[in-house]
């Protein structure tokens, strides 16, 4: 950061004014200081100090390249007389710690969208296919009570047409029985629900091949 | 000094561009990308890990020939699921504590996993291509990189065919610009996770890449 700092004292008030100029390849915030020994008389519009101003001095934040002229008044009687500049204003340019401001990461969290692949990263193959675990505990339970039941059934079922094996006997205890009648009221449920969402799921997800298209 | 390597689209050699500054700053690389990482080590923890609080950052860096040491991203959808985004402060000031300087390499877009190391670094380097979708692409994350005061070192106009308008690009983009030629010998930067500067010292590439990890010291410098 470049500063050139210019004093004039005028019935006992003290002008000074400060250049800066950003010489960094990046944006920096900037504090000029003032280290006279009064107070400092801000620019004020309607009575309110302008935007960066408070009383210790006047912060910005300057993007590289950029010079900017600041300039107060200061009821300082005390003549100046030395040449360094740091006796009257101080020029800090904060540390990038100030970057790493928390308002910033809040800001990241809650305004950008969640992470995720791109919707053509993922290719309707390369999707694993396998059921929840409960599901698939669920529906193993169901085939164990089945294959039970068709061991149970007499003559065995691998021996029968179609039209004989709707008329068999079976030899299962009317508990069991109950419970297969549940399962298949379950099952034919659940295939009614899976078509409806299916059917609803295909109207709601865009196009694999659209996608690619827009994509070149 | 926390450097984030950014782009508003991918494929424009933010893995590559960062694994080879990584190697020539001597500071450790972070594969930031939560669902596409390039930086992949298969038998390792990944950063998936460190976000989930499995592991600390430093039991998930990998040391690589040449010294080069890095954190992977880690591949599966689930990892990134169950990834605690906002853990990634921590664990990149933890990194810069102990090493100095790392380098983030940063997904393309602007999700939340783009911006926030964004929002935590001292500065960014912005990656574009020449073709004109990637320019729009660089404006935009240029402006997210404004809204969370990430300093911006500069924008590297990557796989350039011919010696580009640098004057255009920074009008258009207000900041310093560098440009990288077309060198096919940097896709293998990628695929052996051996950077170029290391392979071959005396290449024109080489010293392009570091006289910008020199513009990237400075420019840390200049904000202090």
């Amino acid at each position: 950061m470049h500063s050139v700092v210019n004093t004039n004292q005028v019935s006992g008030v003290t002008l000074v004014s400060v250049i800066l100029k950003n010489t960094a390849p990046i944006k920096r915030r900037v504090k000029v200081v003032n280290e006279l020994d009064g107070p400092i008389l801000m620019p004020l519009t309607n009575g309110t100090p302008e935007i960066g101003w408070n009383q210790t001095g006047y912060t910005t934040v300057m993007a590289s390249g950029v010079k900017c002229s600041v300039g107060y008044a200061c009821p300082c009687l005390t003549s100046i007389e030395t040449n360094d500049t740091a006796d009257i204003v101080k020029i800090v340019t904060e540390p990038s710690t100030t970057q790493r401001a928390p308002a910033a990461v809040k800001h990241a969290i809650r305004t950008l969208g969640a992470a995720r692949p791109p919707a053509d990263a993922i290719s309707a193959t390369s999707i694993d296919a396998e059921l929840p675990s409960a599901v698939e505990r669920w529906l193993y339970e169901i085939s164990t009570r089945v294959e039970r039941a068709e061991a149970l059934t007499d003559p065995p079922l691998q021996a029968m047409s179609d039209t004989a094996s709707r008329h068999r006997t079976t030899s299962c205890p009317v508990p069991v029985l109950e419970e297969l009648y549940r399962d298949q009221a379950h099952l034919q449920t659940i295939r009614s629900r899976a078509e409806g969402l299916t059917q609803y799921l295909e109207r709601v997800i865009p196009d694999q091949e659209f996608l690619q298209c827009k994509n070149e | 000094m926390i450097c984030a390597v950014t782009s508003g689209k991918g494929g424009v050699g933010k893995s590559t561009v960062s694994l080879e500054l990584a190697a020539l700053l001597a500071a450790p690389v972070v594969d930031a990308d939560l669902t596409m990482a390039d930086l992949c080590l298969d038998t390792h923890t990944t950063l998936h890990d460190v976000l989930c609080a499995n592991c600390s950052p430093f039991d998930a860096l990998h040391r690589m020939a040449g010294d080069i040491l890095i954190l992977p991203g880690g591949k599966t959808l689930a990892g990134a699921r169950a990834a605690d985004i906002s853990r990634i402060k921590p664990t990149l000031e933890a990194l810069e504590q102990t090493f100095g300087t790392i380098i983030i390499d940063c997904p393309a877009g602007l999700a939340v996993d783009a911006g926030l190391p964004l929002a935590v670094a001292d500065v960014c380097l912005i990656i574009a291509s020449p073709e004109s979708y990637a320019l729009r692409d660089a404006i935009k994350i240029r402006e997210l990189a404004e809204t969370l005061q990430s300093g911006i070192a500069g924008i590297i106009i990557n796989q350039c065919h011919h010696e580009p308008d640098t004057d255009f690009y920074r009008n258009i983009l207000q900041a310093p610009i560098h440009t990288l030629p077309y060198e096919p010998q940097l896709k293998e930067t990628l695929s052996t996770l051996t950077p170029l500067c290391h392979r071959n010292t005396a290449h024109p590439i080489a010293d392009r890449l570091s006289r910008l990890a020199h513009e990237l010291i400075r420019a840390d410098a200049e904000t202090h």
